[in-house]
């Protein structure tokens, strides 16, 4: 009964950021390297999110290409196996959208107007949506008032949302993990977003 | 009165909200506890300079050095779509940096809808296929379409000279680095896909890489 109590006051103590349980603790190390030559061999991209060191790595053929520094992260669910898992779909509440050209409007007499899909209009918050169940929350680190509703947005996931999912998939027996990722700035999530795309494949450590 | 019952009421309803925050918080938690206990084996390695551990080294240490060695050696490639930079790199050392263009991501399709391109520059590996110098552009049907023009049948109207620069390196699929007359759009992303250079930069880049470079675009 008392080691019981005990438990359960230690569950109690463990905060959402413990990151300890997102890695397969049977030699860690080599099941990374094992995956990311796996990955290295491959032409292609493919990204590496070091969540104990705060990183994220964009890679090719073992070749550091970008890098992010993690302000914070938490995550909730299962274990993430040590392997290469695939983004699935990129969620945002408002997506980018692509200009239309119209056959003719760059006529040489007209005043030259830039249309273009560039950084400024990737969205700084967003859901990375990886197959096997895993979902990559990522925003930027709130700065001023105009925050208050993404971090009270933020609050509700992370205190009722998450733990809801955690339960209801687990009663369902069907996986589940989401990993929050705080970014330093706007910018830096925004160039993640631009950096991932369909099919690029990650390894979660 | 009434005041006092609405107040036990609200009390009633946030003490319930928070007790059930707390539940799911803690049954979270329990799940997360539950799944991290079961079915992985925890092995700890208590002396590093016993066999076992010593194994484990080599072999990390053998992984570590076939991942670097599919890094390319010579110089190479490495173009930021989203910030318009291209570098020329050995190893991690950084040769140059220098303000690009790259796709719009804009879209345009053909009139009575059987053709629609995407103007991005793609993103992945790949490597310098050609190398031209004076190079001529040879329109593509978009290019026209864009215009508002019909597609010329005859293949000598597609051709336009002091367009591309001085230099081209094609990479594949009729995507090239090349010069450009919109100096002043460096930096933008305002292309059809192919990645635009200033005129100092260009030269540098064509006289520095070769067949075969590396060129990673992210």
């Amino acid at each position: 009964m008392l080691s019981k109590l005990l438990s359960f006051f230690v569950v109690l103590a463990i905060p959402a950021n413990n990151l300890g349980y997102c890695i397969d603790l049977n030699d860690p190390e080599r099941h990374l390297l094992e995956s990311e030559l796996k990955l290295a061999k491959k032409p292609g991209l493919y990204f590496i999110l070091k969540l104990k060191d705060k990183r994220i790595y964009l890679k090719a053929r073992g070749n550091l290409l970008r890098e992010w520094e993690i302000s914070k992260a938490r995550y909730w669910g299962n274990l993430v196996d040590v392997k290469p898992i695939s983004l699935t779909e990129k969620m945002t509440l408002l997506s980018p959208k692509r200009e239309r050209i119209d056959p003719g409007e760059n006529d040489k007499n007209k005043k030259y107007e830039l249309k273009a899909l560039e950084l400024d209009d990737m969205p700084s918050s967003y859901t990375l949506s990886l197959a096997e169940g895993i979902f990559l929350s990522v925003r930027p680190e709130a700065k001023g008032w105009t925050s208050i509703f993404p971090l009270t947005l933020s609050a509700l996931k992370r205190h009722t949302l998450f733990p809801l999912k955690t339960v209801w998939f687990s009663v369902k027996k069907k996986p589940f993990t989401s990993i929050e990722i705080v970014l330093n700035d706007k910018k830096e999530s925004q160039a993640l977003y631009w950096a991932f795309s369909g099919g690029t494949e990650c390894i979660i450590f | 009165m009434p005041k006092k019952k609405s107040f036990v009421i609200t009390s009633i309803a946030l003490g319930a909200l928070l007790l059930i925050f707390i539940s799911l918080e803690i049954a979270g938690h329990l799940i997360a506890f539950q799944s991290s206990s079961q079915g992985k084996s925890i092995s700890v390695e208590k002396n590093p300079g016993q066999v076992g551990g010593r194994a484990t080294s080599l072999k990390n240490h053998d992984l570590r050095s076939r991942i670097a060695n599919l890094s390319p050696r010579e110089l190479y490639i490495v173009i930021d779509t989203a910030n318009n930079i291209l570098y020329l790199k050995k190893g991690q050392q950084i040769i140059r940096k220098c303000a690009i263009s790259c796709g719009s991501g804009n879209i345009l399709s053909e009139p009575g809808g059987r053709r629609k391109w995407i103007f991005d520059t793609p993103k992945g590996e790949f490597f310098v296929k050609s190398k031209i110098k004076d190079p001529y552009w040879i329109k593509p049907d978009w290019a026209f379409i864009e215009e508002g023009k019909d597609v010329p049948k005859d293949a000598r109207d597609r051709v336009e000279a002091d367009y591309l620069g001085e230099y081209a390196l094609g990479f594949g699929d009729g995507y090239f680095i090349h010069g450009t007359l919109y100096t002043r759009l460096l930096g933008r992303n305002v292309t059809h896909g192919c990645v635009r250079m200033g005129d100092e930069d260009l030269r540098e880049l064509y006289m520095s890489a070769s067949i075969g470079t590396k060129i990673f675009i992210f």
